[in-house]
């Protein structure tokens, strides 16, 4: 009796690892049911994503018989969704035929070869003309050919305080025509209120430190933050030193928040549902989306949010160029190169992007039909910053930006902590770049 | 004398087929991750962008730019404070002098202890993170306590981040260390220690004489566990600090994943990791070479 159990017990030890080896290999995909199907991944929660995403799928399978679209949701937040969607990219086997694409990683996705060039597509396509072209230029990549159909924007501006501004004195509405001019206000204002201006002005922000504050100020300077004729990073300006300067002169002179947690992950949500409708901010260098908290459907519903908010156009550092300056982001659909059924994806984002589905709830429009309709309008200043999208910049997203973006947000958090000085900030962003990317890829 | 030998090879040969299996099991999914860890730290692999179209040998590119990134020097300090002050020192000293102070206790105390001290331990780390954070926060339970005695709320993380995760994580740990030590203690011949006691020696130089050198063994085998749990400590630090402000609180497995994951460097990330399995095999080798010696 003990020794069959003793076999017994060494049959299983030999049995169980084996059992567990051939339970690794996969199941095989039901080419026939494959073919039929397209599956399109999202960044999940997003109802409006969802809801529109429904829409679409109705109008695309009566039209397409037998036809069934998948939309899968992927739940993650900002920072893990790229990796996500890039390792299902990776293989044959995971790849969706239609991938909900960040433009900012568009252009490093592509040059990895995980997406499928549609130049030809759009070029025959006459609904390619109605989208803006700023926005289309932020979805080509590196070789010049274009990965993705935009499906949303954003622009950046100086959301300001009215009742605030006219209690002290300063005209509204509002155009500040220099960086001066914004410094001002907000002296003006410093008395009034807990905060004067709010920038994300932190590494814990992430790419809001990059985009809402550094590059907003650096593109209204004559200095550039890449050099796309020699494709190398301009890691020393003019500019660059006259941003630091900016930020530094609003922390300085203690226009900024108390830095306990101006700087911290929570300030953005602190600033937009908090003291933005408590009345104790003055002004804030904030996207688009910031009014979409006050909304009914919003974190923090504040109905009478028109009477007290405006938003007016960034200036350039003396008004120089346009005199207004912004940055622009937003979303798209593309279609990964392993992905098996590339003509139908095609078909379904035509669908889906077309001047009758394209209803992304309250993001900013790429279509200008779409801006010139009656229900688009209705929402509050929508028209207004729908027009910043004339003279917007999108960033040169290339493979070593992740990179270059965390050095700049580091140079601005020791600018705003005052660890460094202006000048020593830029020296130390300037060598982390340049031992990062490479000594080949920077200038000055 | 022939049989008995081909009686042994046969022993052998039957023991090496049994064993296959997990000699399989194991070179797949431990040695060759560990190899493939070796060779991509000496590439230029990344999730994105070009170089993961084309990943190629870049020889010690990697190793040279982490020895000239001040980020790596800062996040190789913050690693050994961390793991000195906070596994070396805190979950040992407090393990054992919970344990210690535990020992011959009535039944009924040193069970409401334990699972006290257990409780800290059983919880996943991401759910001690959250609590912690709750507890510390600006105007989290700490600071309202603190307002009850007049005093002003202190913004823990972020003035004082190092010393609070290291905090949080001797409060997580430490009952591993304590179950270790008693454990240990209980081992301990009553014999020895009633012989010494009517020798006329006192507390102090029961622990100091007869204790501490009986159990020395599983300190040492403490020693090499904690420090290994502590050097790998990511979700804590990165759910409560995320490895700031600045780089006040970044460890070396929060820059890895930073550099890996966030600016999608994967061989560097890859290198980064390297260097933090080295110090591990280094301290384990150092620590057990100790108990050696003597």
């Amino acid at each position: 009796m003990k020794k069959i159990s003793k076999n017994f017990l060494i049959l299983l030890i030999v049995l169980i690892p084996m059992v567990a080896l051939v339970a690794c290999g996969g199941d095989e995909e039901n080419e026939a049911d494959s073919k039929n199907t397209i599956e399109l991944v999202y960044k999940s929660p997003d109802d409006s994503f969802k809801a529109w995403m429904e829409d679409a799928k109705k109008d695309f399978e009566e039209k397409h018989e037998g036809v069934n679209v998948k939309i899968t949701p992927i739940d993650s937040n900002e920072g893990d969704y790229p990796n996500k969607t890039i390792l299902m990219m990776k293989s044959e086997d995971t790849a969706p035929d239609i991938v909900m694409e960040d433009s900012e990683g568009l252009k490093a996705d592509a040059a990895a070869g995980y997406l499928e060039p549609i130049t030809e597509e759009v070029k025959n396509w006459d609904d390619w003309k109605h989208f803006y072209d700023p926005v289309k230029s932020g979805v080509k990549g590196e070789d010049g050919d274009t990965y993705g159909v935009p499906i949303s924007t954003d622009v950046r501006g100086l959301w300001y305080n009215k009742t605030v501004f006219e209690e002290a004195g300063l005209g509204v509405p509002w155009n500040p025509k220099s960086w001066d001019e914004v410094l001002d206000a907000a002296k003006t204002i410093k008395d009034d209120v807990e905060v004067p201006i709010w920038m994300n002005s932190g590494k814990a922000m992430g790419e809001g430190t990059t985009m809402q504050t550094f590059l907003m100020l650096l593109y209204g300077t004559d200095s550039n933050l890449y050099n796309e004729d020699t494709g190398k990073w301009i890691v020393e300006s003019e500019g660059f030193l006259d941003s630091l300067k900016f930020i530094d002169a609003v922390y300085s002179n203690d226009l900024g928040p108390s830095l306990s947690w101006g700087i911290t992950g929570q300030a953005g949500a602190k600033v937009s549902t908090d003291l933005m409708p408590k009345g104790e901010v003055g002004i804030a260098l904030d996207g688009n989306w910031m009014s979409g908290n006050w909304l009914e459907s919003g974190n923090s519903p504040w109905p009478e949010w028109e009477e007290h908010i405006d938003i007016a156009p960034m200036p350039t550092q003396d008004g120089q160029g346009d005199g207004k300056v912004t940055v622009s982001g937003g979303w798209t659909l593309a279609i990964p190169a392993k992905a098996d059924n590339k003509e139908l994806a095609w078909e379904f984002i035509k669908t889906a992007t077309s001047k009758e589905n394209l209803r992304y709830g309250t993001a900013l429009t790429p279509r200008k039909d779409i801006a010139e309709l009656e229900d688009y309008q209705q929402l509050t200043y929508q028209q207004k910053i729908t027009d910043y999208l004339d003279f917007t910049n999108y960033r040169p997203t290339y493979d070593s930006y992740p990179l270059v973006s965390s050095s700049i947000q580091k140079a601005v958090e020791a600018v705003t902590t005052d660890t460094l000085s202006p000048k020593e900030a830029m020296k130390q962003f300037k060598e982390d770049v340049t031992r990062d990317v490479g000594e080949e890829k920077v200038e000055e | 004398m022939s049989k008995k030998k081909s009686l042994n090879g046969n022993m052998y040969l039957k023991t090496f087929l049994f064993g296959l299996p997990s000699i399989i099991l194991i070179m797949l999914f431990v040695l060759g991750p560990i190899i493939m860890t070796f060779y991509y730290s000496f590439t230029n692999m990344a999730l994105t962008g070009a170089a993961a179209a084309d990943t190629q040998f870049v020889g010690f590119d990697n190793f040279v730019r982490m020895f000239q990134d001040p980020s790596f020097k800062t996040s190789v300090l913050n690693t050994i404070i961390f793991l000195i002050a906070s596994a070396v020192i805190g979950q040992q000293i407090v393990g054992f002098l919970v344990a210690y102070l535990m020992k011959q206790k009535a039944r009924p105390f040193r069970r409401v202890i334990g699972i006290l001290v257990l409780a800290g331990w059983i919880t996943p780390e991401i759910v001690v993170a959250f609590v912690w954070f709750a507890y510390l926060s600006d105007q989290g339970t700490l600071n309202i306590m603190l307002g009850f005695l007049g005093i002003k709320p202190v913004a823990w993380l972020l003035n004082f981040p190092l010393i609070s995760v290291i905090f949080v994580n001797i409060w997580h740990g430490a009952a591993f260390s304590m179950l270790m030590y008693q454990a240990a203690l209980d081992d301990i011949p009553q014999e020895v220690e009633e012989a010494s006691r009517i020798d006329g020696a006192n507390a102090w130089q029961r622990l100091w004489r007869i204790t501490l050198p009986i159990i020395k063994g599983s300190a040492v085998t403490n020693m090499v566990l904690v420090t290994l749990q502590t050097l790998g400590v990511f979700t804590l630090i990165y759910a409560l600090t995320g490895g700031g402000p600045g780089e006040k609180t970044t460890t070396l497995p929060i820059f890895m994943y930073d550099q890996a994951f966030v600016n999608y460097q994967l061989g560097y990330g890859t290198a980064i990791s390297l260097v933090l399995l080295l110090i591990g095999i280094t301290l384990s080798l150092i620590y057990i070479r100790f108990l050696k010696t003597e």
